[in-house]
């Protein structure tokens, strides 16, 4: 984010916490495509995603008082929704009851654009357990550092480094076992 | 970068939720609001919560929980000096006032100063009227109190004749005891608190 959209965030923060609904509807849109995004890839339903993200979003409404500058709203975003997810999910069962096992492998290896490829590597990562895959899920879509992921799911770095060693070797286990001798 | 991180990004690009997302969100807002309550008054145990996040006062809780553990358990071991007290004020009732040695004289510290329960116009009556069984237990508690506190240390001996005299008329001060046996709770009381002065 550039200067000139932080200060705008900041007025947008500002203005909303004073009751403005337009300058709140702006940090939705603002914000809408992380919070959906993040949502929509550990529950893997769009119906469900978009209540969530709207329950994020009125949570937010209530609780503006508290936000003190934008980097800070992306943090309480990511938190919230995270955690959120990381309910839901358990709540509903929403995470298929499947082993990494029962997942069909490929019949032979395509190249990354691959959407047989994708679909299988989407399945395998329902497979891991709910924080392997809110922690996998900060890192490649957020870019988020272990550090970072930390803070967001309230867990050491070290757990968070641990879960990302685990799940990625997992995966790549299970991705060798179909690309056979090929790096993954 | 591995081509498994390659494919995980690409998995876990951005999606955008449908294009009136926003518009909903902000019409449930409002219709939420619409349906909730004004804003209501912040309750107390909220307020009180809020008042223990703040530092200072986290400490001055803590010290007044101290304050107040101590002073638990400082009663807690002031307490088996109660009973004493009563028999003192049991000895005090039937021990009957010698005429002029404690009409008016200062009762000594640590003993009660009970109210002089009203004799009976008849003590034949009394007598009667009075249960044997009653009779040998107050003989007893006196007794005892009595030697008590003679056996305590600072204490006035009392004397075989006021404790003879305490003997005779002890029918009567029973029948006393029954009719004043509500001033006794508070004779009680008083001799607890004089009890606590004097160990001070």
């Amino acid at each position: 984010m550039e200067k000139a959209s932080i200060e705008q965030a900041e007025e947008w923060i500002t203005r909303s916490a004073g009751g403005d609904h337009l300058a709140f509807a702006e940090i939705v849109r603002e914000h809408q495509s992380m919070v959906f995004s993040m949502a929509y890839h550990f529950l893997r339903d769009r119906g469900v995603a978009e209540e969530l993200a709207q329950e994020v979003f009125f949570h937010l409404h209530q609780n503006l008082a508290s936000i003190k500058s934008p980097a800070h709203l992306t943090f309480w975003l990511r938190k919230v929704t995270s955690h959120r997810c990381i309910d839901q999910s358990r709540r509903q069962k929403v995470r298929p009851q499947v082993s990494l096992d029962d997942v069909p492998e490929p019949a032979s290896f395509s190249p990354p654009a691959d959407p047989m490829l994708s679909q299988t590597l989407e399945r395998m990562v329902t497979t891991l357990p709910e924080k392997a895959r809110m922690v996998v899920l900060l890192r490649y879509q957020e870019d988020l550092e272990p550090a970072e992921i930390a803070e967001v799911l309230d867990m050491p770095v070290n757990t968070v480094k641990s879960h990302l060693r685990r799940s990625l070797a997992i995966l790549r286990d299970k991705l060798t076992r179909c690309l056979g001798e090929a790096q993954v | 970068m591995s081509r498994l991180d390659d494919e995980l990004k690409l998995i876990y690009g951005r999606k955008e939720p449908s294009p009136d997302f926003a518009s909903r969100v902000m019409q449930q807002i409002e219709a939420r609001q619409a349906v909730a309550p004004p804003a209501s008054k912040r309750s107390l145990w909220r307020s009180i919560l809020e008042l223990a996040q703040v530092p200072r006062l986290r400490f001055a809780a803590a010290g007044f929980a101290a304050c107040l553990f101590v002073a638990l358990v400082a009663g807690q071991y002031s307490r088996p000096a109660a009973p004493a007290a009563s028999e003192q004020t049991v000895t005090a009732l039937t021990a009957p006032p010698s005429e002029g040695a404690t009409a008016g004289a200062k009762p000594a510290e640590g003993t009660a100063v009970a109210p002089v329960a009203p004799r009976p116009a008849d003590p034949a009556k009394a007598v009667a009227t009075h249960r044997p069984g009653a009779r040998s237990n107050a003989r007893n508690i006196s007794a005892r109190s009595i030697a008590r506190s003679n056996g305590r240390a600072g204490r006035e001996p009392v004397d075989e004749k006021a404790l003879a005299e305490g003997r005779a008329a002890k029918e009567k001060v029973m029948l006393a005891l029954q009719i004043a046996s509500s001033t006794l709770n508070e004779a009680q009381r008083i001799v607890q608190g004089e009890s606590r002065r004097g160990d001070r």
